[in-house]
């Protein structure tokens, strides 16, 4: 059934290493903000009274954010949106439209691709090595084996998850040029508010209690915070089973938000030139 | 095999002003206007046939393939593809339908052209023997063996247009919807693609359905011709029977070495025609009634032509002739 969209898979994970250099990029800027990171950490628990704030320790606080950064980078990739536009504006649409494949599911092969080829060469070896290093100066207390095995597995789960979440936010985000050109200031309004609502840029134990409680059961939890503190064993089994099975079930409600706004806007196309 | 009935689409365009304030006004304003692309049209069009649809720009033709093919929902009326609407189940179709539209590429600009087409032997599900028996094909109709191993940026657009033509066709669909398969291609290319199109049509029974503003991809090609005049269709038959009814209209343009004198020069039984225009004068006559060779030689001998230049009946021509004729017959009625 899956067998025709093979080749988007794999034009997904060639695209990726066509940007070698920005990989690269993101690596010298993203060690500058996490040295940003540690040092304005430093400043607010120094001039606390008190050693745990919101219930994270200093040590706790520096570990959560390293690992949402590269789980971000790593697992919200692919460039559904973008693609879509450019097909919009050029009118290449038009072809996609004429092959006997999905729209929906191409995207979703493509970015699996992509974010398959990042995970292998970028998101193994860099949560390997943060991990190490957290567990030998003592900020991560590692759990017996199988507890650790355990772990890993529900991210694997809650990080997939994750990237279908965000790539449908893409997609609904793409289709939304349909109706207007204007998917540059779409695509910065999404990333800016999915980044503070998704628990990346701080944690969400910083909203106020009826909010953090609100997010937690919103999509956005799912995209940042809820894989890395399922990794890092904060949620307990039950928890963690509880938010994976949140974020399958909101994935489903926006394909299918997706799906309706797609037959709509679809019928609406007009394909420029030509 | 493919049925149109009543067939309209109706665009909707924001009215937009001139000038910034215009467009300011615009940015507030919900006034839209109406344009009728394509009218209310009846078609039938059976297996087999190789039809030319053809009219003046923006006489509504790629909207009426874009609905044929599912990319545009019709205001009203509807199309079948083998009785299935192909905007209400596009990958239903898919499958049946081939398009090649000239201004854009299927192709994947970056990579080697060989390996879009493995991207559409495996979207398309083709197996090994057909791909093989169809590329071996397309290699000798269209010599795109040559560049095979080339990125599709680096082609010429000869060069695209026939790799487009054979990426359309490799899964040999029953229907290959061309729209301007040959704009801005030079005689030859021209040539390889009209002979690929023939035997398609007779190897593998393709129908195809052709938009084109070259008088002679039709005089080569189509048995059938529809012609669409501000989305009417205002002709549909033979090709014959244009040149019938219109005859093979020639204008002879020669340059003098001053104006002529129209009324004075001799009108070969009424056959012939003159405009005068400066030292240019333009001969208009039937190939079929006046010997071409007869023309030309009066133009150099008895008018003492310094230039000429003959062109053949445009599809401009042919529609401004059938309206006149239509107009003419309502004006009897």
């Amino acid at each position: 059934m899956f067998r025709r969209y093979k080749p988007f898979f794999r034009t997904g994970a060639m695209n990726l290493l066509a940007y070698k250099f920005q990989m690269i990029m993101w690596l010298v800027i993203s060690a500058l903000q996490v040295a940003c990171i540690f040092f304005l950490w430093d400043g607010v628990y120094k001039s606390s009274t008190t050693e745990v704030i919101n219930g994270y320790t200093f040590e706790q606080m520096i570990v959560y954010m390293a690992f949402v950064n590269v789980a971000t980078f790593v697992v919200l990739g692919g460039d559904t949106m973008w693609t879509i536009v450019r097909e919009i504006k050029n009118g290449t649409i038009a072809m996609s439209f004429v092959k006997p494949i999905s729209y929906r599911v191409r995207f979703i092969f493509s970015t699996l691709g992509d974010t398959t080829m990042l995970i292998c060469l970028f998101g193994i070896p860099c949560f390997t090595i943060l991990y190490v290093v957290f567990a030998l100066i003592g900020f991560i207390t590692v759990p017996v084996w199988w507890m650790l095995l355990l772990q890993i597995l529900l991210f694997a789960v809650s990080a997939l998850l994750a990237m279908l979440l965000w790539d449908c936010v893409n997609y609904i985000c793409g289709i939304l040029c349909f109706y207007t050109t204007a998917g540059w200031g779409l695509s910065n309004l999404k990333d800016t508010v999915i980044r503070f609502l998704s628990g990346s840029l701080i944690p969400l134990a910083f909203f106020p209690a009826w909010a953090e409680k609100l997010l937690l059961y919103s999509p956005f939890a799912g995209l940042s915070q809820n894989p890395v503190l399922i990794l890092l064993g904060r949620y307990s089994l039950t928890q963690s089973l509880q938010f994976i099975g949140l974020s399958f079930a909101w994935w489903i409600v926006l394909e299918g938000l997706a799906w309706l706004l797609f037959n709509k806007a679809s019928k609406k196309v007009t394909v420029q030139g030509g | 095999m493919i049925e149109i009935t009543n067939l309209t689409k109706v665009f909707k365009k924001p009215i937009r002003q001139q000038g910034v304030l215009g467009m300011l006004k615009t940015l507030f304003s919900t006034k839209y206007e109406q344009k009728v692309a394509v009218n209310s049209i009846n078609l039938t069009i059976g297996e087999g046939e190789i039809c030319g649809y053809i009219g003046s720009n923006g006489a509504g033709k790629s909207t009426t393939i874009k609905m044929m093919c599912g990319i545009l929902t019709p205001t009203s009326g509807k199309v079948l593809i083998d009785g299935i609407e192909p905007y209400k189940n596009r990958r239903k179709v898919a499958g049946k339908i081939g398009v090649v539209f000239g201004q854009k590429t299927q192709l994947w600009w970056d990579i080697p052209l060989i390996e879009s087409f493995k991207v559409l032997k495996e979207v398309y599900q083709i197996s090994d023997t057909d791909y093989t028996e169809r590329m071996d094909f397309m290699c000798k109709t269209l010599g795109i063996g040559d560049f095979l191993t080339q990125p599709v940026r680096t082609l010429s657009l000869g060069q695209r247009m026939r790799a487009d033509l054979a990426a359309a066709w490799l899964h040999n669909p029953k229907i290959l919807f061309l729209d301007e398969p040959t704009i801005g291609l030079d005689v030859l290319v021209k040539q390889s693609i009209r002979q690929a199109i023939k035997e398609m049509n007779a190897k593998y029974n393709t129908t195809v359905i052709l938009t084109t503003h070259d008088m002679q991809d039709i005089a080569d090609l189509c048995s059938r011709v529809v012609l669409i005049e501000e989305g009417n269709i205002i002709y549909d038959g033979p090709i014959e029977e244009i040149r019938h009814r219109f005859g093979d209209l020639r204008t002879l343009t020669v340059t003098l070495s001053q104006q002529a004198d129209v009324d004075t020069l001799p009108t070969f039984d009424n056959k012939v025609t003159y405009v005068a225009d400066g030292a240019k004068l333009q001969i208009k006559f039937d190939a079929e009634q006046v010997a071409l060779e007869q023309m030309v030689d009066f133009a150099f001998h008895t008018l003492h032509a310094k230039d000429m230049s003959i062109s053949e009946i445009t599809i401009e021509d042919v529609v401004r002739n059938i309206l006149q004729e239509q107009e003419r017959g309502a004006h009897n009625v």
